[in-house]
Parts: structure tokens; C-alpha cells; sequence
């Protein structure tokens, strides 16, 4: 950087440039966000005019074209947009408070709570495949949660980032056993279950959106009022605690946060792995550590993603719209290949 | 040309096409006459190999529904049964013809010991589903594999010829099979008189849907194409390469459905509640649909129409599929056909 | 060979049988039991003195056909797959110095999950005998990626092959799934092959299996001590004179042989390569001259269990050896987290 006499300059410009570059991204992904809501928005199986798709965006209407875009279409790009949005944001809080690179959502349980309390929604008990999606995910991801939490805290030596990534994934295994088993045990149709499985928005309408975007407006607020204090416990846990931060309640909250954006995510949108675990690190990339920057953009990096994997899924078999979750995890596994060869995955 | 060659033209021209055609029909497989008389020892085709079988078999296991409906068709009772666990997903018509049996499992995952705990002398499998535990299946008892998780209409009815010649019963699976075309027949000539002699000219759509899935089976897949052979033409056509037979299912969203725009709806539902058919049912562009706004859908029975594909359950299916469409109930006793 | 003074420091001249040793020992009687102890529990029930008797020829031809042609094969699979995949799990995590690591997580899994997938819904008619060899193949490659994608400056580092690893097996997972639901007729094939069943082993399959853990296992007994002082970390064992790069390179090929084998014929079995060394740790400590062998066992035991439970509870629904590992095992290895970690 610039040499010791002119440090204070240096400093300040050494800022500027941050901000500078900070808010680049944000206007980058933004635009790459708006361009994917507006291309998903505009494409489907029926030709629809350019005027009848603005109008329908705003409207609902009464032609069928205006209908379309406004019934099927929108909610499709908007619960892309929130899921995508919360899976990041979700994952970035997640990997801040293990101090782990691979923590995701999906390490905590939450994932697989809400599956296999999907998985016996549909096949044990029908009726159930009624109810609220996203009041059954959140009963199966928060239950996972708490386990994987209650594990984690209470066993000797208290909690750690290394425990709470351990006592999640053999949740995870448990869960992942106990699918399997309800779906042998109970059923020979898995393969449907598994459509849902890879994750996907295809079949989204407005009664998911409405279902999901309280707890997922609440998750971001939650999550931004989090910035700070996760900036300081970054710092390290003794540092924190010397400058008087609760860490205990600091990581509670932020598991709550993790659960209420996953929990309801997952309830309308089925698990759409690797989002949480990539978008972080593109969005260190950009804006570094600082979470109150980080968090935001996480959301609109996320929303784009999914948005775009969406688009592309939709496109490439003739038989089936493919649920974006094929699309999102090769590309963020090769991504993940790539960061990890160059160990460039510390927190 | 002289005037008088034209008639024994045109019926020298008309008698060639129709040999054509009857060579087409039976390249495609289907052999309504076994031929030769009872025979101690004859080799039947399945699709994954020839099968040599000596005697009258006894004790048969068969692994499909489809399988077991045409079996008990002409009056052979399996001793084991792949029926998932569920005695009830067997449709009633021949769960009430087949009377004690063992179940062996999942149709996906048969039980090996348990097949070979029953000592059967003749298994018959899905030539799809199967296809891993073949060998060891042959290695139990002899094995023929036949065609009928999301094969058409014709393969499922060579699939009876077959069992036929393996069971020794040739000549009444013959006469049922020839009983089975006059019924069909009948379906056929109802839906000529129902539509005034021009034929349906509405498309129908025969989708399952759960949850998340609505999915379509199409002309490829066997309720389109048994509902075709009866004149109701297909409302989703795939064409026949070999990776749509193998996937003779389109999955569709909401816009691809009012794409689609059929004139007729079978909509089977995998649960009572909390389908898509449910969900999409309730909202604005539903009406849309030219078969919602002539009240054309209709919600049908799952373990008859999709999962059975049996002659009993084809008939079954046409029987109802006439009724609902054009409230005529055509019978489908069977009629009396002289032995071949 | 190792430096001398390495050599005196961590081999004593005559192996003394100290405790860990008497509990290896009773480990593999356990084996022995439950193999014996669980002849009889299938979808057809044959007694327990008779089944035993049956092994040997003596009793009704039904029972003797069960217990020779269909429970013998599965418990020597179960037998001996438990050990590859305990003792390549036990390999991997020493490796690695990460308690999570397995071949589950580090791709070899999923490598040959994907291999097995391809052959079973992209080429159905193709002959079965090619199974084995798909995931096999399948595991071998993907294991390759990873190695030469975490290879920088000259070498490996534990942490790289770790996250490597796991990045690969979620790549070759999301292929898995894009390939399922592209050739949607297979699914239910390829999901009971991807549950770990050992519902169909018959003898030929134990014949395969048995050079690989015959030869491989014994193997990795010429790299036990290499791998008690890697575990000091790279410095420190560059420095007593191990040669790093290439005992972590010979013993990674044979744990990932010998786990890809293992998958190769019984599916896709998580879990008890990833458990049975952490049992093992606890109960003969982390030198692998015990810690391997303790670790086989473990995965025997915990796999002919689960194979027997399997296969009687539900009959004649078969529940896969790996689904049932995952649910039994994974409460005790709750309850051992909250004591030890």
C-alpha cells in the first residue's frame, strides 16, 4: 500500500476504494437481478406480448395472457428471488457464526427436518399434504435445529464451530436414513419425492409467496440487525466478550435467523443445495467481511442465481421443466472445486 | 386406361394394402394365434431372452399387476405376487379372482428369498423394473420378462400372448384375447355412435399428479394408447424415438397445461387432497382450459388407470372412460367366441 | 522404511497385547457372533440352532437353500465390506486429520454412485455384469479429480483434499440428479442401488470383493507406522524422515480402492466408514495398528446387524443395510459426541 508518511491518505483512499468497489457490486448484481426477474418473467410455454407482460406484472387483470404472467409467471420469479435471497443470506450468517467456510444451512439439519417432515406429509398421513407447507418445514427444520444446536451446547466443552458442523451433518445422516426409510417403507413412488428433492420453483404460486415472505422478511431484518454484532464476533470470542457482547445470545439469534429464512425457504421451495454455501464467498470476494455490506448484496447475489438457474433449467429437457436446483449444483459445486483448490475458503 | 381394369385394380390395390397391414401387424408383435396344439415343451420371447418351458406350470410368481390380471384372465392363480404391500392397490375385479397368495414384496425390490421360498416353476417379470435380479430370478425358477411399467397399449397385450403360451393355456388366452378385441370393438363403435359416425375429435389428456408433479403420460405411455385404440385420440404426442419410449411422460407446469389446451381431462390423483389438480383447480385460468369450460375433467381411479394395464383393467378403463364421456354404458361381458 | 530412531520410538521389538489389543480381539468375536447369531432373520424365518446346522448341509433343503444361497453371501458381504469401508474410513480420516472425513464426503461415494447411475438408467439393457465395474471405475475417477485438483506447489495439503473432496462429491451428486430426472423410467432402480442394499448379493459378488480387502487391507499393515507420525502434521514428519507426499499418495490410493470396491458391489453404504474409526478411536485410541483393525470390525458389526435387521423386520419389504446403519448408529454416535468430542 502507500508508504508510512502518507498513511492517513493512503487509509482514506484505501476506503474509498472499498466503497467504491462495494457499491459497484451492489449495482452490478442488482442489475443482473432485475435483468433476470425481467427475462423469467417474459418466457414461457405461451407467446405473450411485451405490453401484456408489464401490465400483467402490476395487475392481475382479465385477459388470459395478463393472468398468466400475473397468476404463474410472477410468483415463480418472486419466490426465486426470496428463496434465492434467503438461502445466501442464510448461509453467509451460517459460515460467520461456525467461523466454518462449508457451513450451510443444510449442516444445521434444516434441510432435512423439513424433508422428512415432507416426506411424511405425503405418503403416511395425506392429509397432511395440505396443511401450510411452510408451517411443516419450519416444525421439521426447527426441530433438527434444535437438536443439532442442543448437541452441540450441551455435550463437554460447550459449543464450537467444529461440534456444531460435526453434530449437523450426522443429524443430516439420521434424517437422510429416516427418508429413505418412509419412502421405501411406505411407498414405491419416490421418484416424485425426489423431483422435490433437487429443489425448484417450477410449480410456485401466490399462496407460497404469501406463506413465505413474512418469515422471510422477518429472517432479512433479523439478519441486518445481526451485521454488527456478527462483525464483532468475527473478531474472535474473547475480543467480543472484552467488548461486551453477549455471544451466547448473539449465536441463538443467529441460528434463529438461519432457521427462519431456511425453514421457510425450504417449506415453498424444496432444498435448493449450494446457494448458502457459494454466494458468501463471491460476495467476500467483492465486499470483504464487513456484514453490514456483505448481507445485503448476499441477498441480491442469491436472488440472481437462482433466478438465472431457473431460466436455463427450464431449457434443458423437452420432457420436464427441470426444478432450478439441477442447475444451481453443478454450478456451485465446480465454483466450490475451483475455491477450494486455492484454499481461498477462510472466513 | 381400359375402363373395365379399374375395379380389379383398385381391389387388387386394396387387397394389397390390407395384407400390408396385416404384416405390420404382426411385425408389431402381436400373434393372436398360438398356432400349434398343446405341447410339452415350447419357447416363449420375452424381451430380455427365450425361455424353454417343459409341462404345465403351477406355481407362478408374477411381478406386475399387468401380469397377474392376465393370468387370472385365464384362470392360472399366482402363488406370489410383487403388489408393493398393498393388497389393495390390486384392482377388485381381480383381486376377487385371485384368492390367497404371498405377497414378495416391492415391485421395485422383490423379495429373493421369498420367491424362491415358494417354489414356483415359472416367474414372469417386468422387463424394465427386473432387469438387475434377472439372473439370479432365472436362477430360482424359469424367468420370462415381459414389457409393462410405461410400455404402450400393444406391447402390454403381447405381453398377455405370451404369458398364454407360458402358462400352457394358448387357446384361452387366444379366445380372451379375441374377447378382448370384440369388446374393444364395442368401446369403439359406442364412440362412433356417440359422436355421430365422425369419430371424437376432442383430445384427451390422461395426467397423475401429487403435490408438485402434474404428470402427463403421452400417446407413448399405455392409458393414452389403450384410450387411442378406442378412438379417443391423445392430447400430448411424443414422437417415438427411443428415449421418449422409455419416458413417455412430460411434466408440466400450469402454462404448459393451457399450452396444451385439451379438449377431454383423466385426472388421477395420487392423494385425496393437496394435488396440484386441487390447487390449480381454484384459480382464474383453469376455466381457461376448453375442457374445464365443457366440463370435460374427470377425477379417475389411480390403481385402475395407471397402475393396472391388464386386459380385465383395459377393458375396465374404456368402460368407464365411455360412460364418463358419453354416458352410455357399454357392458363388458364377455362374449362368446367359438375356440380357435 | 522409516528412520530408525522412529522406528524404536513408536514399534516396540515384540507387539505387547495391552488392553486395545484384547478389545480388537473381542471385537472380531463379536463378528463371528453376530454373523452366526443372525443366520435365520430374512423374509423366511429358519430357527436358530437349525440354521447354523443348515450352513452345513444338515436340515430341510428350503432351509439349506436359504441359509447357503441367499443369507451366506450377505453375511460375508456384510463381514467383509464392513472392514474395507471401516478400515478405508479410519485411512482417510488419519489422512486428513478431519473427524469428518470418509470416502462418503471425499467423493469416492458419490464418484461411484454416479458411475452406477450412468450404466443404470443411461444404458439399461447393458449387460449387469458392467455394474461393479461402473461404480468402481466411478469412484477411481472421481477420487483422481480430486487428488490432482487439490495438487498444488508439489503436494497436498489435508485441508485441501478435505474440502476437494467434498466439493467433488457434491458435483458428482448434482449430476447424479440431473441424470435421474432426465431418464426418469430408472429412478426406482437407481434409487435402491443408491440406498446401499444388499438384497441381491449372491457368491459372485464375495468372490469379487475378497482379493481387493484380502490383498489392500494387509497392505495398508506396512503403512501403519507412517501414518501414526504423519499424524504429527507434515513438518514434523518431513522432519523424522517419513516421506510425506508419497505414503499420503499410496495410502489414499489404497483406501480409495479399497472403498470404491466395497461400494462397488453393496451400493452406496454412508455412514459406517464415517462412524465405525470414530468408535474405534475412543475404544483403542489413534494408533492405527489397533485403530485400523478395531475400525474393520466395528464396520463389520455395525453392517451385519444392520443387514439382518434389514432383511427381517419389514419382510417381505427390504429395508437397505445403509438406511438401517444410518438410523441405529447415529444416536449412539450422538450420545458419544456429547461425552468426548
Amino acid at each position: 500500500m502507500s508508504a508510512v508518511p502518507a498513511a492517513g491518505a493512503g487509509a482514506a483512499s484505501a476506503a474509498l476504494a472499498r466503497r467504491i468497489r462495494a457499491a459497484a457490486a451492489f449495482a452490478a448484481f442488482t442489475a443482473l437481478a432485475l435483468g433476470g426477474f425481467v427475462w423469467s418473467v417474459s418466457i414461457g410455454p405461451e407467446h405473450i406480448g411485451f405490453w401484456t407482460i408489464v401490465q400483467g406484472t402490476f395487475v392481475q387483470g382479465h385477459s388470459t395472457g395478463q393472468l398468466i404472467v400475473h397468476i404463474i409467471r410472477l410468483p415463480r420469479a418472486l419466490l426465486a428471488v426470496l428463496c434465492g435471497g434467503a438461502f445466501a443470506v442464510a448461509g453467509a450468517v451460517m459460515q460467520s457464526v461456525t467461523r466454518n467456510p462449508l457451513g450451510a444451512p443444510e449442516i444445521l439439519g434444516v434441510t432435512w427436518g423439513a424433508a422428512v417432515v415432507a416426506a411424511i406429509a405425503t405418503t403416511i398421513v395425506p392429509s397432511l399434504a395440505g396443511v401450510n407447507a411452510v408451517w411443516l418445514s419450519f416444525a421439521g427444520g426447527g426441530a433438527a435445529a434444535l437438536l443439532v444446536y442442543g448437541i452441540a451446547r450441551y455435550g463437554r466443552g460447550g459449543m464450537s464451530p467444529a461440534r456444531l458442523a460435526l453434530a449437523g451433518y450426522t443429524i443430516t445422516l439420521v434424517l437422510w436414513g429416516l427418508v429413505q426409510g418412509i419412502l421405501i417403507a411406505f411407498t414405491q413412488d419416490s421418484d416424485k419425492f425426489f423431483f422435490w428433492l433437487v429443489g425448484g420453483v417450477t410449480t410456485a404460486e401466490w399462496r407460497q409467496v404469501h406463506a413465505a415472505y413474512p418469515w422471510l422478511v422477518g429472517g432479512f431484518l433479523l439478519a441486518l440487525l445481526l451485521a454488527r454484532p456478527l462483525n464483532v464476533l468475527a473478531l474472535g470470542d474473547d475480543v467480543a466478550r472484552g467488548l461486551g457482547q453477549n455471544i451466547g445470545r448473539t449465536r441463538f439469534l443467529a441460528l434463529v435467523c438461519v432457521v427462519l429464512l431456511t425453514g421457510a425457504a425450504v417449506g415453498v421451495a424444496g432444498p435448493i443445495a449450494f446457494v448458502g454455501l457459494i454466494v458468501p464467498h463471491i460476495v467476500r470476494k467483492f465486499v470483504g467481511n464487513n456484514h453490514l455490506v456483505a448481507l445485503p448484496l448476499s441477498m441480491i447475489v442469491g436472488a440472481a442465481l437462482v433466478l438465472y438457474a431457473d431460466i436455463v433449467a427450464r431449457h434443458l429437457d423437452s420432457h420436464v421443466e427441470m426444478p432450478c436446483g439441477v442447475v444451481v449444483a453443478p454450478i456451485g459445486s465446480a465454483l466450490f472445486i475451483y475455491l477450494a483448490r486455492r484454499e481461498k475458503v477462510v472466513a | 386406361m381400359k375402363k373395365w381394369l379399374v375395379a380389379p385394380a383398385l381391389l387388387a390395390a386394396l387387397a394389397a394394402a390390407a395384407s400390408a397391414g396385416a404384416v405390420a401387424a404382426q411385425k408389431a408383435g402381436f400373434d393372436p394365434t398360438c398356432g400349434t396344439a398343446r405341447a410339452a415343451s415350447r419357447t416363449v420371447n420375452g424381451t430380455l431372452g427365450s425361455l424353454t418351458i417343459h409341462g404345465t406350470p403351477t406355481r407362478v410368481v408374477a411381478l406386475e399387476f399387468s401380469f397377474v390380471d392376465d393370468l387370472v384372465q385365464v384362470g392360472v392363480r399366482p402363488v406370489g405376487v410383487a403388489d408393493d404391500n398393498k393388497p389393495s392397490e390390486i384392482i377388485p375385479g381381480i383381486r376377487a379372482k385371485l384368492g390367497a397368495y404371498t405377497s414378495v414384496g416391492l415391485r421395485s425390490a422383490p423379495n429373493l428369498e421369498t420367491i424362491a421360498s415358494l417354489h414356483p416353476d415359472l416367474i414372469i417379470a417386468d422387463a424394465t423394473r427386473d432387469v438387475k435380479i434377472y439372473n439370479q430370478l432365472k436362477q430360482i425358477a424359469p424367468t420370462v420378462a415381459l414389457d409393462s411399467l410405461q410400455e404402450a397399449y400393444l406391447p402390454n397385450l403381447h405381453a398377455a400372448v405370451v404369458i398364454g403360451q407360458a402358462v400352457n393355456r394358448c387357446g384361452a388366452m387366444a379366445r380372451r384375447i379375441a374377447q378382448d378385441k370384440i369388446v374393444m370393438q364395442r368401446m369403439k363403435a359406442a364412440v362412433m355412435k356417440a359422436t355421430g359416425g365422425k369419430g371424437e375429435t376432442r383430445k384427451a389428456m390422461f395426467v397423475v399428479t401429487t403435490n408438485n408433479l402434474w404428470n402427463v403420460h403421452s400417446n407413448l405411455a399405455y392409458t393414452p394408447s389403450l384410450l387411442q385404440a378406442i378412438g379417443i385420440p391423445p392430447a400430448n404426442v411424443l414422437p417415438p424415438t427411443s428415449h421418449n419410449v422409455g419416458n413417455p411422460y412430460i411434466v408440466m407446469t400450469e402454462e404448459d397445461l393451457l399450452n396444451s389446451n385439451p379438449g377431454i381431462m383423466f385426472v388421477a390423483k395420487q392423494t385425496p387432497t393437496g394435488t396440484l389438480y386441487d390447487t390449480w383447480s381454484q384459480d382464474q385460468l383453469f376455466p381457461t382450459i376448453d375442457a374445464v369450460k365443457n366440463h370435460q375433467v374427470y377425477v379417475v381411479n389411480t390403481n385402475l388407470w395407471s397402475k393396472a394395464r391388464g386386459l380385465l383393467a383395459g377393458e375396465q378403463i374404456c368402460q368407464q372412460a365411455v360412460h364418463l364421456l358419453y354416458h352410455k354404458f357399454v357392458s363388458i361381458a364377455l362374449p362368446d367366441v367359438s375356440s380357435s | 522404511m522409516s528412520a530408525t530412531p522412529v522406528a524404536a520410538a513408536a514399534a516396540p521389538a515384540v507387539p505387547r497385547l495391552g488392553r486395545p489389543g484384547l478389545v480388537v480381539i473381542g471385537l472380531f468375536t463379536l463378528c463371528l457372533l453376530a454373523a452366526f447369531g443372525t443366520m435365520g432373520l430374512g423374509a423366511v424365518r429358519v430357527p436358530q440352532p437349525h440354521a447354523i446346522e443348515a450352513l452345513f448341509g444338515h436340515g430341510t433343503p428350503d432351509q439349506v437353500r436359504t441359509i447357503r444361497d441367499y443369507e451366506l453371501p450377505r453375511i460375508l458381504i456384510a463381514f467383509l465390506v464392513g472392514i474395507g469401508l471401516g478400515v478405508s474410513g479410519g485411512v482417510i480420516q488419519g489422512l486428513t486429520r478431519n473427524a469428518l472425513a470418509a470416502p462418503d464426503t471425499i467423493g469416492v461415494v458419490k464418484g461411484a454412485a454416479l458411475g452406477a447411475v450412468i450404466l443404470l438408467l443411461a444404458y439399461p439393457r447393458a449387460a449387469l455384469s458392467y455394474l461393479p465395474l461402473a461404480a468402481f471405475v466411478g469412484g477411481i475417477a472421481a477420487m483422481a479429480v480430486v487428488y490432482l485438483v487439490a495438487f498444488r506447489h508439489g503436494g497436498t495439503t489435508p485441508v485441501r483434499l478435505v474440502l476437494v473432496g467434498v466439493a467433488v462429491s457434491a458435483f458428482c451428486e448434482s449430476v447424479i440428479r440431473y441424470v435421474m430426472l432426465h431418464e426418469a423410467k430408472g429412478i426406482g432402480q437407481a434409487l435402491v442401488w443408491l440406498s446401499g442394499s444388499l438384497a441381491s448379493i449372491d457368491m459372485q459378488s464375495v468372490y469379487q470383493i475378497l482379493p481387493w480387502i484380502g490383498v489392500l487391507t494387509p497392505l495398508l499393515a506396512l503403512f501403519v507406522y507412517k501414518l501414526d507420525v504423519m499424524g504429527l502434521g507434515d513438518d514434523m514428519a518431513a522432519g523424522l524422515g517419513v516421506p510425506v507426499e508419497w505414503t499420503r499418495r499410496i495410502t489414499l490410493v489404497i483406501a480409495v480402492l479399497l472403498a470404491s470396491a466395497c461400494v462397488s458391489v453393496a451400493g452406496s453404504i454412508i455412514f459406517v466408514s464415517l462412524i465405525s474409526p470414530q468408535i474405534a478411536r475412543r475404544l483403542v485410541g489413534s494408533r492405527h495398528g489397533l485403530l485400523l483393525p478395531a475400525a474393520g470390525a466395528i464396520g463389520s458389526l455395525i453392517l451385519l446387524v444392520s443387514d439382518a435387521i434389514g432383511r427381517g423386520a419389514d419382510a417381505p419389504i427390504e429395508l437397505p443395510a445403509g438406511m438401517v446403519a444410518a438410523i441405529i448408529g447415529a444416536p449412539y454416535f450422538v450420545y458419544l459426541l456429547m461425552r468426548k468430542l
